[in-house]
């Protein structure tokens, strides 16, 4: 579809049937309801006009050329743009073709300028400033004017008097303006220009040369950061060096200085550290008296390590400008390098005397304190350099004391719920619990092991059966009773034999149990039982005796009774009486006939002692203690770990 | 023999101290240098990551980095644009860099302390690194023992000569920390750090700087 | 249903609706036509918008955000006592005030509006805004650029013949020039451009500097309630030199106290090299559209700074003709998008006007050009769609792969003016798969789609396997999905905005704040005295006695505001 059929037209260069053809089309095809078909029939209408336009300008171009023949008095208003040869539009401006070209040559019909004024200046209340004596009307006398004004030094750099011109009428005009800019681009293509930075913010406001550079296709080519427009972007974007103090002398070559400083600051920014100090020496050779110079010269030393050679140049930076921070700084930086405490301290104090909020050389001091193995007053510094920098105290105490509460409310959350530290809760307590639980029995047993000593008789009465007892006993004596075990007949816990007489009738009695003794203790006699293992005998008097008391049955009273008051009818010692001895049994009967002249039966307790081992066993074996020595490495482990991981989670707050 | 080995483990674990102690939000807590040997694989597989390393080939391309490279490369590049203007122009310059601008932080950063700092800039930070990943590669069998074992020595004889002592050596380890991963408000980076100084210069190392490692 | 359009502004914001006559504004609970586009928190945890929390910019600065629109689209966050809010939490909250006021005004629910955007938005901002408007319960059907409802404001009274006119928009932190042409009842805008860093607060930045610099106060370590105050002062002259021809500001920080005038000369040497910086979008809006100044039958001025009267001035030096103004400057624009609503519902009483719009900047992508010794050099910016190319508007362009083997193309979007794309604005990536083939043989059609609302989609289609893949930038993803929208309504919801009918009383208490502040010692014990009373009576909830106090506290700090000022 052609864009006629589109527009619903035939082809015209009429631009207001166009533009009712447009409007009539675009109620059907709607922006909100058909995107399509709108931005086809918008393309139509576009290049719809487009044409047109063309069309009326070639008619204009043949409309004025007869109009310029007549008038000569024109001709003065004519803006002499072919004074300057080089202008080509074109190549600059390549969004403008053909119709910008023509216009150029000619002014545009609507705007003579000079006949206007006059309604301009009704329009201002108060115009100091601009008055006719540099107001420039015309390009070329603008663009002198630029150049003048950049040849003469002290005004290159006056911001006032840029700021005036740049404010000239001819500035005014938009079509002129193009012109002065694309001049201006020409200029710089050619020279390097050195303006002070806040100049070239200046030109950057009211020329927009930043964009147009950018879009341009010549930038695309180009990638050596030293060409023009790096150059002009590098003005914009980073501080400048200052021009002031080159007004101190005459007779310097401003532009070869500042060219060579520029350079030794370029080189210095991408660290081409030989270049630098060559262009930056050069520099120097012809003016030594720039700040900024020094300053670079300084920083290029520092970066060789050529400490000395800074030191000079920085005091020289001193000298100029005393009150600037930047050599003071530089200075303290370089003791330090170099080791010299001292020095640095007294630099840092001097710096903080006439800076005091300066948190740089409040560190480097503390270091210094430091290394002079002051350590104390170094934090002092370094609180001092906390309170500093920080102008809002509160906040920045606020906000970590904040952050650790949320971090510790949210942390002591997270303890409690750490996989780890559950487990080994668990595992602690339950290890904890064991071993409690062990040590109170081991505690409980040993307490009950241990024998309860008596040593009165009343004692012994009140003595308890279960109770374990250590008895003294004196005199302990054979008296050849054992205990056996209950026999076929017996209904209770057993009976007494003569011992030689069991052992003779061993087939029917069987081991014993137990072996009857007869001891002394305290004036009384007592009954002692033994395991018949138990050398009893070789017990040493005096010592004691362990074991549990128990109450004399009759039984066993009436066999100790028998056996002590019989003797054999033989005399003692001869075998006959040994045989006897054999022969006699308690149990079977009583003998009466062998009862001799009562020897004295002495008092027997009622009491007699059982001697034996702790009832309850002893805990302390192999297993046991391997066991609780298990139970305690496990406890100490997860102690270990508990705190381990709490010291772990408070430690990463 | 086993008392050079004791002394060499001192070192290290005095070089790392600031590395796991220091702001920087702890997404990992692995606490101490002694502590990597017992602490879980998780963990470690996670502080690896952050630092991009997810295997031998990463791992080692890492190491290369901090020893030849590291953070302080970046550093001493951006400090190179800075150093080459003047106090006010450099406070100047980086107020002017647009909000979103990447680099506009660690600008500050570096504004903030390459001057206070040693010659050897941040190499403590990169240093640090170096031992304390050589000691999780070897747990993670991402390199042999004896390997890590000679190169966390050389590091550290490395780190040995080029700074002090432990006071300078931390104050670059915490600046470089700052460095890798700025706080969200970077005003108040220098009190942040001061007192992370403060407290890393309470601690005393149990080996001196200067002791011989070999 | 009603529905309203919103001017949506950096300082300020306004509400309105279409009538038979036309559009009207609507009027606050405060009876003001402007609505301050300023936040605060009140210490029950209740939300104050509007002239309350600009008063509360001095007395409790930590609480108070104020000239968030231009953060719009940004991670920006500000923290408000124990809240943090994005700036579209804060421009919800201003939206819902608006949104109340309406509804109390018209008594009935209010869930549709048209919400103007400076043309200059780009994608993110626009997203945001609409975001704002969920948030506040209003469905927003269409954004409308500033200008062209300003121009649409206008272009009901020059309906008579074909015009070409510019709108020249300088508000409090922005400058936007727009270029349009109606004709046919179209309203067609041909070109924009602007400044987003240009406004009526860097004339007042002005003053400001040179009273700070003159009198050798150190500003950066003030406190914010003395910047606040000196922010005042510097305005306060401004408007003075707007008015007559000398303005004064004066500071006082404890012992000291500084004081300057500035008369109209100086103010005009301080703002030159502002000034210079008006015309270059004016320039480059005038070639977009192909004009000369003199082809241009009027220059509208919309904004508030536009009131300051050597703008007229300058206009005219431009354009050889004054420039109109009778509409309210502060008011064209909501009445403009007032307008549009009802264009949009095609409203009988509208005598029908289509409305395009254009796109602000261009989109494209980045690419790597052939070099002429053979290689291949990346970080080229190809455009697809250009700069003022009218809305709705959808191009495709076709790429290829670059390096043999490749089996993805990934294509960034950006947006910007430059050939480089470093220079340029990043938006977005998207990736699609492409068969494994020898460079340059697989190809993918990349078509950008920008919507009527500014609004980006990308759709890539590879060419041999017809696959698509589609992404609409964002530049916060995961936020603008209904549930996230609804999970952070959810977490506003408890916030309530002060209600309407207290609003005057406690706007009277805030004011009284802020003079206690910025006065001295008798004065102050003389504010505080009423402070005490007033809340007194407050608190006595006798509606009587209070409607009789405030009308005298009122009065009273009229009077003592006017004392203030000399």
């Amino acid at each position: 579809m052609t864009i006629w059929e589109r527009l619903s037209i035939s082809r015209t260069a009429d631009i207001k049937a166009i533009k009712r053809a447009y409007a009539k089309q675009l109620k059907v095809y709607h922006p909100e309801d058909d995107p399509r078909g709108y931005q086809a029939l918008r393309e139509a209408f576009d290049a719809a006009l487009s044409f047109a336009k063309r069309e009326a300008s070639r008619e204009e171009v043949v409309e004025y050329e007869e109009l310029r023949d007549d008038d000569e008095s024109q001709s003065d208003i004519e803006p002499q743009t072919l004074l300057v040869p080089r202008i080509n539009l074109s190549q600059l401006n390549h969004e403008h073709i053909q119709p910008e070209d023509n216009e150029q040559l000619m002014p545009p019909p609507r705007i003579p300028l000079h006949a206007n004024q006059s309604i301009w200046q009704h329009v201002f209340e108060t115009e100091g400033s601009s008055s006719s004596e540099t107001d420039y009307n015309t390009v070329p006398e603008f663009v002198e004017a630029i150049i003048a004004l950049y040849e003469h030094f002290p005004s290159r750099i006056s911001k006032d008097k840029w700021l005036e011109l740049l404010n000239s009428s001819v500035m005014w005009n938009i079509d002129f303006k193009l012109q002065i800019r694309n001049q201006l681009m020409f200029i710089l293509e050619d020279r390097k220009l050195f303006l002070p930075t806040e100049i070239w913010r200046l030109l950057e406001s009211s020329l927009d040369l930043e964009n147009t550079i950018q879009e341009s296709i010549d930038f695309d080519d180009d990638h050596n950061p030293n060409s023009i427009w790096s150059y002009y972007l590098r003005q914009l974007k980073y501080p400048g060096l200052r021009y002031e103090f080159l007004l101190q002398t005459d007779g310097l070559d401003y532009d070869q200085f500042l060219q060579l400083r520029d350079q030794g600051y370029a080189a210095l920014s991408q660290n081409d550290l030989k270049q630098a100090e060559t262009y930056l020496k050069r520099a120097f050779a012809l003016f030594a008296d720039d700040p900024d110079l020094l300053r670079l010269l300084g920083e290029c030393c520092m970066r060789t390590a050529q400490y000395e050679a800074a030191l000079a140049y920085f005091d020289q930076l001193i000298r100029l400008l005393p009150e600037e921070i930047d050599g003071h700084l530089y200075k303290a930086r370089i003791w330090y390098y170099m080791g010299q405490t001292s020095q640095t301290a007294e630099q840092c104090q001097y710096i903080l005397s006439k800076w005091p909020k300066n948190s740089d050389a409040v560190i480097l001091l503390s270091h210094c304190r430091m290394s002079l193995g002051n350590p104390g007053e170094a934090e002092e510094l370094l609180n001092k350099a906390v309170q500093l920098s920080d102008r809002n105290q509160s906040t920045l105490e606020e906000q970590p004391n904040l952050v650790k509460a949320n971090r510790a409310n949210r942390r002591n959350w997270k303890l409690l719920f750490n996989k780890n530290i559950l487990l080994h809760m668990i595992i602690m307590l339950v290890t904890s619990a064991l071993i409690i639980g062990c040590i109170n029995y081991y505690w409980n047993i040993s307490i009950q092991n241990t024998p309860f000593i008596v040593t009165s008789l009343n004692d012994l009465e009140l003595i308890n059966e279960q109770e374990y007892t250590a008895l003294s006993v004196t005199n302990l004596q054979d008296i050849n009773i054992n205990h056996y075990a209950g026999g076929v007949n017996s209904f209770d816990s057993g009976f007494y034999e003569n011992s030689a007489y069991a052992f003779r009738h061993f087939d029917e009695y069987g081991n014993p149990t137990y072996r009857v003794y007869l001891g002394e203790f305290n004036g009384q006699h007592i009954i002692v039982f033994a395991d018949p293992a138990t050398d009893v005998l070789s017990i040493q008097s005096g010592t004691a005796i362990k074991g549990y008391v128990h109450a004399v049955s009759s039984r066993l009273e009436s066999a100790v009774t028998h056996m002590l008051r019989w003797k054999p009818s033989n005399p003692e010692g001869t075998p006959e009486a040994k045989l006897e001895l054999y022969n006699k049994s308690i149990a079977i009967g009583f003998d009466t006939d062998y009862e001799s002249n009562s020897v004295p039966v002495p008092e027997i307790n009622q009491k007699y002692i059982e001697i034996s081992d702790p009832k309850t066993k002893s805990p302390v074996n192999k297993f046991n203690i391997a066991t609780l020595g298990l139970i305690i490495a496990i406890w100490i482990r997860s102690l270990y770990y508990l705190v381990f991981e709490y010291r772990k989670i408070r430690g990463t707050l | 023999m086993l008392g050079v080995r004791l002394h060499q483990t001192a070192f290290y674990e005095s070089m790392t101290s600031t590395l796991f102690k220091v702001a920087p939000v702890q997404l990992e807590r692995l606490g101490s240098y002694q502590n990597i040997s017992t602490c879980s694989k998780s963990t470690l597989t996670s502080w690896l990551l952050v630092r991009g390393v997810t295997d031998s080939i990463s791992f080692n391309r890492k190491l290369k980095w901090l020893l030849y490279e590291g953070h302080r490369a970046e550093f001493a590049a951006l400090a190179q644009i800075l150093s080459t203007m003047s106090e006010a122009g450099r406070k100047q310059y980086i107020n002017s860099l647009a909000e979103q601008d990447k680099q506009k932080n660690k600008l500050i950063c570096v504004d903030q302390f390459m001057n206070i700092l040693t010659p050897a800039s941040i190499a403590a930070f990169d240093f640090a690194q170096l031992t304390a990943l050589y000691k999780i590669g070897s747990r993670m069998r991402l390199t042999g023992r004896k390997e890590a074992r000679s190169f966390s020595l050389e590091a550290a004889q490395i780190a040995q000569s080029k700074y002090n002592s432990w006071h300078e050596y931390y104050s670059a380890c915490i600046a470089g920390s700052y460095f890798e991963s700025p706080p969200a408000d970077l005003s108040s980076l220098k009190p942040r750090y001061v007192q992370k100084l403060l407290e890393a210069t309470r601690v005393h190392p149990p080996i001196q700087w200067d002791r011989k490692l070999k | 249903m009603a529905k309203i359009g919103i001017d949506l502004g950096t300082s300020n914001s306004l509400v309105a609706h279409w009538t038979e006559q036309g559009p009207v504004i609507i009027p606050n609970s405060l009876g003001n036509h402007l609505t301050p586009s300023v936040v605060s928190l009140d210490d029950n945890d209740e939300i104050l918008v509007g002239q309350i929390a600009k008063e509360r910019l001095i007395t409790h600065p930590q609480l108070t955000a104020s000239t968030f629109k231009r953060y719009m689209g940004t991670d920006k966050q500000y923290p408000l006592g124990k809240y943090t809010f994005t700036p579209e939490d804060l421009s919800s909250f201003v939206l819902r005030s608006l949104k109340d006021d309406a509804e109390a005004y018209l008594s009935e629910e209010i869930e549709e509006a048209v919400i103007s955007v400076p043309a200059y938005f780009n994608d993110a901002q626009r997203k945001a805004t609409l975001r704002a408007a969920s948030l506040a319960g209003l469905h927003v059907e269409r954004l409308i650029s500033e200008p062209t409802a300003a121009a649409v404001s206008y272009g009901l009274h020059l309906q008579e013949a074909d015009t070409q006119f510019l709108v020249f928009d300088l508000g409090g932190g922005t400058f936007d020039v727009s270029v349009l042409e109606l004709f046919e009842g179209i309203m067609q805008v041909q070109s924009i451009a602007g400044d987003n860093y240009l406004g009526g607060e860097d004339f007042t930045g002005v003053l400001l500097s040179y009273f700070v610099e003159s009198n050798g106060i150190d500003y950066a370590n003030l406190s914010s309630k003395a910047q606040s105050a000196l922010i005042k002062q510097a305005e306060l002259c401004k408007l003075a030199l707007g008015n007559g021809n000398a303005g004064e500001m004066v500071f006082t920080e404890g012992e000291q106290t500084y004081q300057l005038t500035v008369d109209r000369n100086q103010y005009e040497q301080l703002t030159a090299q502002l000034l210079l910086r008006l015309r270059n979008p004016i320039e480059r809006a005038l070639r977009d559209a192909s004009l000369m100044p003199q082809d241009l039958d009027a220059v509208i001025l919309i904004g508030g700074a536009t009131r300051m009267p050597f703008i007229k001035t300058i206009v005219s030096k431009i354009f050889g003709r004054l420039p109109y103004s009778q509409i309210n400057p502060d008011e064209a624009v909501a009445l403009g998008a007032a307008i549009q609503v009802a264009l949009k519902d095609r409203d009988a009483s509208l005598q029908e006007m289509i409305l395009t719009d254009v796109c602000p900047f261009t989109l494209g992508t980045s690419i790597s050009i052939r070099m002429p010794n053979g290689g291949y050099e990346g970080g080229h910016f190809d455009p697809i769609i250009e700069r003022n190319t009218p809305i709705p508007v959808s191009k495709v362009q076709r790429y290829t792969t670059l390096h043999p083997f490749q089996d993805k193309i990934r294509i960034t979007v950006y947006q910007g003016e430059s050939r480089k794309v470093e220079n340029n604005v990043k938006l977005g990536e998207l990736d699609i798969p492409v068969p494994v083939a020898a460079a340059g043989e697989e190809e993918v059609d990349v078509r950008y789609t920008y919507d009527i609302n500014g609004v980006l989609e990308v759709e890539l289609t590879a060419v041999s396997t017809r696959q698509k893949r589609t992404v609409i930038i964002e530049k916060n993803p995961g936020q603008s999905s209904p549930e996230q929208i609804q999970a952070r309504l959810e977490e506003l919801k408890h916030l309530k905005i002060h209600p309407r009918d207290r609003s005057e009383n406690r706007l009277l208490l805030a004011r009284g704040e802020r003079l206690y502040e910025e006065s001295l010692h008798e004065k102050r014990d003389m504010i505080a005295n009423l402070l005490i009373d007033f809340e007194r009576v407050l608190a006595s909830q006798d509606e009587q006695e209070i409607k009789k106090k405030a009308v005298l506290f009122k009065q009273k700090l009229d009077s003592l505001e006017r004392w203030l000022e000399f």
